[in-house]
């Protein structure tokens, strides 16, 4: 008897790893406003201004007013839509939701190893 | 010789792995598509107040570009899939 597409999908693994880099794309985006744009500002600054001894952590986080939120504001939705894609991805594909899924996988990989 | 190529791809993995990262682009860009529309309007809505040009309406047809590119990638990975997975001789396991 011939497998179903998504019987195929979830053996051959394809599913599971279009589910891990959509994960880690969403992950970004979202994390990039929050995270790494400010830390990267806040560490430009200091390399810029620790030779003058400028020490005043507060200098450091001035851009985060209203004004870069507001600039921000468009990684959400793509953050966002790439976490529904990978949530509908893995319900048809799977059944349950991105994390079980790949705990699930990783529970049989280790068991596979251990054998 | 491709039914060699086609079995060394699925037995290392690096057929699943580049499928899954073409899958994954194929929604990514169709996911931008989406939302290239929305990000664009609260762009345009946010420095509205330093152009001098009249409220733009929102357009769906921003989008269109990146849909396109989403269709075609899908395209290709349904028949590099089916190529890979679906035409195997009866009795080969997929992993």
């Amino acid at each position: 008897m011939k497998p179903s597409f998504r019987q195929l999908l979830a053996d051959s693994h394809v599913a599971a790893i279009a589910i891990v880099m959509l994960l880690v794309g969403s992950v970004t985006w979202g994390l990039q406003p929050l995270l790494w744009i400010p830390a990267s500002e806040a560490i430009g600054d200091w390399y810029n201004y620790a030779a003058a001894d400028f020490t005043d952590v507060g200098h450091f986080f001035r851009q985060l007013g209203l004004p870069y939120w507001q600039a921000m504001i468009p990684f959400f939705p793509l953050a966002i839509s790439f976490g529904i894609g990978t949530w509908i991805l893995s319900h048809n594909v799977y059944g349950v939701g991105p994390f079980r899924v790949l705990i699930a996988l990783r529970e049989k990989l280790t068991r596979k190893r251990d054998a | 010789m491709l039914e060699r190529v086609k079995e060394l791809l699925v037995e290392s993995f690096v057929g699943a792995i580049a499928l899954g990262l073409l899958l994954s682009n194929a929604i990514a860009r169709l996911a931008n598509g989406l939302t290239l529309p929305i990000t664009n309007w609260l762009v345009r809505t946010q420095f509205q107040q330093f152009t001098y040009r009249p409220p733009q309406s929102f357009s769906f047809r921003e989008g269109g570009p990146e849909l396109i590119r989403a269709f075609v990638l899908f395209v290709i990975w349904c028949a590099l899939f089916y190529w890979l997975y679906f035409k195997r001789v009866p009795g080969e396991r997929v992993t």
